[in-house]
């Protein structure tokens, strides 16, 4: 399954991917569409991805995070497309011996995800949509 | 040289899908991203307010102000990612 993709997300599938039977310790980081931003009210966001970039930079920090932690199986995807809110967005799994480095290399997943993948959203509300700027203080939506 | 850059996000919305942008050589058959950036921000005032907040993709990798465009490189710029 590509790393970036336009199918929903059911974390349990991705948990049990990364699983393996010499591991005893597997965290999970779940992103999903919360109903809210900054006080408004938050109805739906639009995933846009740079795809073949994308995947590529997924596979990318796969590779960094092994170098980083040699011990762990990381299973990561994020879903693009419109979601509504509760609706997953991104999946990180890790899967090691203990729960030190499984919970460092999820958070370092999720951290990477954030800083390096080109994928952007769109915040819809009662209003109409804006573009969400990570740096700055959320504008107001524009009316659409 | 002229090259075309593929735009995504806030910027496909405000200058559309593609821009073509004219750029100096910095020697014969290649420019530096940072040229091409100044070139783009000057032929695309409406991308000003992220100037050199813009990132800079070459051939599906990001790349600096150093780094070299040549024909047939794939161009992106890419407002600040925000996935997650």
């Amino acid at each position: 399954m590509a790393r970036v993709t336009r199918s929903p997300l059911d974390p349990a599938v991705f948990l049990s991917e990364a699983r393996r039977d010499g591991d005893g310790g597997l965290t999970l980081f779940v992103g999903v569409v919360r109903d809210n931003a900054d006080g408004r009210k938050v109805e739906a966001m639009e995933y846009e991805a740079y795809e073949p970039m994308a995947e590529k930079e997924m596979e990318r920090i796969e590779t960094d995070l092994a170098t980083r932690f040699p011990a762990v199986r990381l299973v990561m995807r994020h879903r693009i497309g419109r979601l509504a809110v509760g609706e997953v967005a991104v999946v990180v799994a890790a899967s090691a011996p203990h729960r030190e480095e499984a919970f460092a290399a999820c958070r370092a997943g999720i951290e990477e995800i954030k800083a390096r993948v080109p994928v952007w959203k769109r915040e819809w509300g009662p209003d109409g949509s804006v573009w969400v700027d990570p740096l700055q203080p959320r504008p107001k939506h524009e009316s659409c | 040289m002229r090259v075309e850059i593929l735009l995504f996000a806030s910027l496909r919305d405000e200058l559309g899908g593609t821009c073509a942008v004219e750029v100096p050589e910095s020697r014969p058959g290649e420019a530096t991203v940072g040229a091409l950036r100044e070139a783009f921000l000057a032929a695309c005032p409406a991308a000003a307010r992220l100037g050199k907040r813009i990132l800079v993709a070459v051939n599906e990798r990001f790349a600096g102000d150093a780094d070299p465009v040549r024909p047939g490189d794939t161009v992106a710029f890419l407002p600040p990612v925000a996935g997650g």
